[in-house]
């Protein structure tokens, strides 16, 4: 069952689901956008250019040539460093824990792990998302007071958004381990 | 299962205006009786062109009214009337005007309101006294304004007086104490720009003569003396078209045809229009209270 | 009066006929419908309206169909939630204008309406109250996409006033191209049919309904010593409060042994203080407040006679609820009330204080007598009456027909639009409908439908809920819980 697959988030564009199955107790999915093409970048700098020639052409001022250079380079650290979401990876292991890495086009890496204990179910879930209506995996955490109650809701795959056949792989994949991990929970 | 409706003979089971009875119609079904409640026009009135253009008289007075207004001031402006004339002639068509209103009145709304002519009497006193006392306030208070800003103020408070007048008409826009206030506002513009505080002072006085006192006058005469009433309407048409006609003949002319295309185009078209309406009443309405319910909680 | 199908009457008539009858509706039954039912009214938000869709919905998802409600958010109730029987509800992020309703610029709703109409398979939309801009916003852009539509009106107008006209007016422009209409009585019927200039043959008249399990009569609770006359509406001028305010010192000086309770809360209901003041009728005039809708039932059986003083009413569902609890029930005769229930059942009268002191004089005197019938025997007769069960099929119907239908194209919807509504609003109007044809090929363009996910059924023939309830099997997806962000 070990690979990569194709699929494509809400907006149409195109996504990586690599499930790598390390052992009946372990598994991790990884969803790797693709990543920031030269041609892009390229469009966005020259229409700032362009519409700093047009605005310095108008006022004369060579402000507004420096100032564009410095947008264009700080917007580009900016978006590479904490906007785009390269790849987003959900590791999870059996009495362990659901680890979530989402590693940015720079580089930087952000992690959250929660506990199996706090666990209470993964889902997927609907929501309302500008002016879409779209399907969310997310994972429920325990009400520490109310044990039948939610405390919280942790949405994954938060910025690739993938669309509802790719969720239902890692869902199924998920459950498997949960069912495994309650039965385990439940017999001694 | 479904709940299958009778299938009886169509042709003899007749259609009901009712809800509770599963009928053999479909749910679409559009009987004769359709609409047969349909009422049009039950609440339409009956147009004589005749008492539509002794009504339109009040508008008709008003604007007159509003005319003779300008045109006294403009007299007043160049010069050509001395302030003292035109206080005397006001004080004596005021008193004329009071004497005339008992008269006709035979005393009923004094004995209504309780009012004593001693209070008449006072309140008249106090009001030209303190309009005679800040008549050089009146003069000077508006004196940094531009002259065209005073004339395009008092053209629109005039309209506006003109507009909430309350010319007898049930609606919402009418409001007498407004459209006073906006006439007397006016004449506040218009006496500052006179050459003399004294002339100040008549004028306001002479506003509120002709904004406040003479429709009253007239109300009356309307309620009472149907035929005075008209002779009086046309008389001070007459006049005001005189007046206006010393001033410029074209807007002499212009005023001439309002006061025709108020007074007699208008009604005519009012009456044809009446063809065309078409007021559906049926079921649906909303039902009226037609009783005086205050009458439980008094 | 306008005419959809222009010329012969005869003929569509008798297809029609053909079509709705009984024996025929066996056939349609093998396809279901994917049905959308929009109105800004639905609950938190109580009343008739709310209750109609709700439980319409109910009954038309028992009989296989899937059904969705969308409405706007109600303060923290947005995005999506499940209620009883899997029926989903989108509470979307609209504004809210004025008394619940949202307001409309006839295009910013079209990308979540599309969307939603897309991913749920939507076949019929149908739309609910004439008050409600969202149900007229959908109906525009499902005309645009050419889906079925169906219109339920719930209210009467007059013609009178200006802002009727101006109502009419539009009533008129998003009606002159849906498919089907339906309202709550002949009498709403017809005010529908001369608002909008409709054909009356596609105006489809299905009563509203109670569900007489929730009104039992309970003759122990009430005292037999003295009689009690109920009165449960909302105190409003509509409701006829200021009639009820002349009755109640008339009748009570009248007649020792008579109580008042009144249900209901509104800006009239200082008048009635005031007269209770007057009078000094505290210990016989309760006025209980705002009452729950499920509390209705046990004010109704404390009493004898259910008063009904309304000036204008479509389809009066609180005297059917009184009379399912076995009070006699006296009301103005005024809209859709002499249609709802059968002679013996109601005292009508003229809307005034004598005409309706006279109604409840001869009840009073009828209880006494004794000739009245038993609570028991009210309940039987108009628990047959309304059931949502028979509306659900009625309107099944008029989906079944809808279906075959065949939506106008563009270029003939703007014909439609022109001739149908006058030369201004027409144009306006037709010019609008482009736009919105253009913004919907714009909306195509930026997300395809091939990429909107379908939405999992909850109901319908292949919905989770259905599945789950008949094998209780848990598939992969049923697990989907109904709690937003």
């Amino acid at each position: 069952m070990e690979g990569e697959r194709s699929f494509s988030d809400v907006c149409g564009g195109r996504l990586v689901l690599q499930c790598r199955y390390y052992s009946p107790s372990c598994r991790e999915f990884c969803v790797s956008c693709p990543r920031l093409s030269l041609r892009s970048v390229t469009a966005v700098t020259c229409s700032v250019w362009l519409a700093a020639y047009g605005l310095f052409i108008l006022c004369e001022n060579s402000m507004i040539l420096s100032a564009a250079i410095f947008i264009t380079l700080l917007g580009l650290l900016g978006y590479l460093h904490f906007v785009k979401i390269d790849q987003e990876t959900l590791l999870i292991i059996d009495s362990v824990g659901i680890q979530m890495t989402s590693s940015y086009a720079s580089g930087k890496e952000s992690t959250n792990f929660i506990e199996m204990s706090k666990v209470k179910d993964v889902v997927i879930n609907e929501a309302i998302y500008m002016q879409k209506v779209i399907y969310y995996l997310c994972i429920l955490l325990k009400d520490p007071v109310e044990p039948h109650g939610i405390s919280q809701v942790v949405p994954v795959f938060q910025s690739a958004k993938p669309r509802l056949d790719c969720l239902i792989e890692v869902y199924r994949s998920c459950q498997e381990i949960l069912a495994h991990q309650q039965a385990a929970s439940a017999s001694p | 299962m479904m709940c299958t409706q009778p299938i009886t003979n169509t042709k003899e089971a007749k259609w009901q205006k009712v809800l509770y009875e599963r009928q053999p119609f479909p749910d679409n079904y559009v009987d004769r009786r359709f609409l047969e409640e349909l009422r049009k026009n039950i609440y339409a009135r009956k147009y004589q062109y005749w008492a539509v253009v002794f009504e339109s008289s009040v508008v008709v007075q008003q604007l007159c009214s509003v005319c003779v207004f300008v045109v006294i001031w403009w007299y007043m402006d160049e010069g050509l009337l001395a302030p003292h004339w035109l206080f005397g002639a006001g004080l004596a068509s005021s008193l004329l005007g009071y004497v005339l209103f008992d008269f006709i009145d035979r005393g009923e709304g004094r004995k209504k309101s309780g009012r004593t002519r001693w209070a008449d009497l006072k309140s008249a006193l106090v009001f030209i006294t303190f309009t005679y006392g800040f008549s050089p306030v009146l003069k000077t208070l508006t004196e940094s304004v531009s002259t065209d800003t005073i004339y395009a103020m008092s053209v629109f408070m005039l309209l506006g007086h003109l507009i909430f007048f309350d010319y007898g008409a049930n609606a919402a826009i009418v409001s007498s104490t407004l459209s006073l206030n906006m006439a007397i506002f006016a004449s506040v513009c218009l006496a500052s720009r006179l050459p003399r505080s004294l002339h100040a002072f008549i004028m306001v006085t002479f506003a509120i003569q002709i904004f406040a006192l003479w429709p009253m006058l007239q109300k009356k005469l309307k309620a009472c003396t149907p035929r005075s009433y008209v002779g009086v309407t046309l008389l001070f048409a007459f006049s005001a078209f005189g007046g206006l006609l010393s001033i410029s003949a074209v807007g002499a002319i212009l005023f001439a045809l309002l006061l025709i295309s108020i007074s007699c185009l208008c009604p005519f078209y009012l009456i044809r229009l009446q063809l065309f309406k078409e007021n559906i009443h049926g079921p649906w309405d909303e039902a009226e209270i037609k009783e005086d319910l205050s009458r439980f909680l008094s | 009066m306008a005419c959809r199908r222009g010329g012969g009457h005869g003929q569509p008539t008798l297809a029609t006929l053909s079509r709705v009858s009984p024996g025929s509706l066996s056939t349609c039954r093998t396809h279901t419908h994917n049905i959308c039912m929009v109105s800004d009214f639905f609950y938190p938000n109580m009343g008739g309206v709310e209750s109609h869709i709700y439980q319409l919905s109910q009954c038309l998802i028992e009989r296989g169909h899937k059904v969705i409600i969308v409405t706007h958010a109600y303060g923290n109730r947005k995005g999506i939630r499940y209620l009883t029987k899997g029926l989903k509800v989108y509470y979307l992020p609209l504004k809210v204008m004025y008394n619940q309703s949202t307001a409309t610029t006839l295009f910013h709703s079209l990308p979540l309406l599309r969307y939603i109409f897309v991913r749920e398979r939507v076949t019929i939309i149908h739309s609910h109250s004439s008050f409600s801009a969202m149900a007229h916003d959908a109906l525009f852009h499902a005309k645009t996409m050419g889906i079925q539509t169906v219109f339920t009106d719930h209210s009467l107008f007059g013609f009178a006033d200006v802002s009727s006209v101006l109502t009419n007016k539009l009533l008129t422009v998003s009606l002159c191209d849906t498919n089907h209409i339906i309202c709550v009585s002949y009498t709403s019927k017809e005010n529908t049919v001369l608002r909008a200039a409709l054909n009356p043959e596609i105006v489809s008249v299905i009563p509203n309904a109670v569900d007489p399990t929730d009104f039992t009569p309970d003759p122990f609770r009430r005292h037999d010593s003295v009689i009690t006359i109920v009165v449960v509406s909302r105190l409003v001028y509509r409701k006829g409060t200021d009639l009820l305010s002349g009755i109640i010192p008339e009748l009570c000086q009248k007649y020792q042994n008579l109580n008042f309770i009144i249900g209901g809360e509104g800006p009239k209901r200082i008048i009635l203080e005031e007269v209770r003041e007057r009078y000094q009728l505290h210990d016989r005039v309760r006025l209980l407040g705002a009452l729950e809708h499920k509390d209705v039932r046990n004010v109704l059986v404390q009493g004898h006679i259910f008063l009904n003083t309304s000036l204008t009413e479509a389809f009066c569902m609180a005297i059917v609820e009184a009379a399912s609890c076995g009070l006699q029930v006296v009301s103005t005769r005024v809209g859709g009330i002499p249609e709802v229930l059968p002679e013996n059942l109601i005292i009508l009268c003229e809307p005034s204080v004598k005409s309706l002191c006279e109604g409840l004089e001869k009840a009073i005197f009828q209880l006494n007598s004794g000739t009245l019938l038993t609570p028991e025997n009210i309940h039987n007769i108009v628990k047959t009456f309304y059931t949502w069960r028979n509306v659900a099929e009625r309107t099944e119907k008029v989906y079944d027909w809808v279906s075959m239908e065949a939506v106008l194209p563009m270029d003939k919807r703007l014909d439609r639009l022109i001739s149908h509504c006058g030369p201004v609003t027409g144009y306006i109007f037709a010019l609008l409908a482009v736009f919105d044809f253009v913004f919907l090929v714009f909306l195509r363009w930026m997300t395809p439908d091939s990429i909107i996910d379908v939405a999992v059924d909850a109901t319908g023939p292949r919905g989770a809920w259905t599945h789950q309830c008949s094998h209780s099997e848990k598939g992969g997806e049923n697990n989907e819980m109904s709690k937003t962000r």
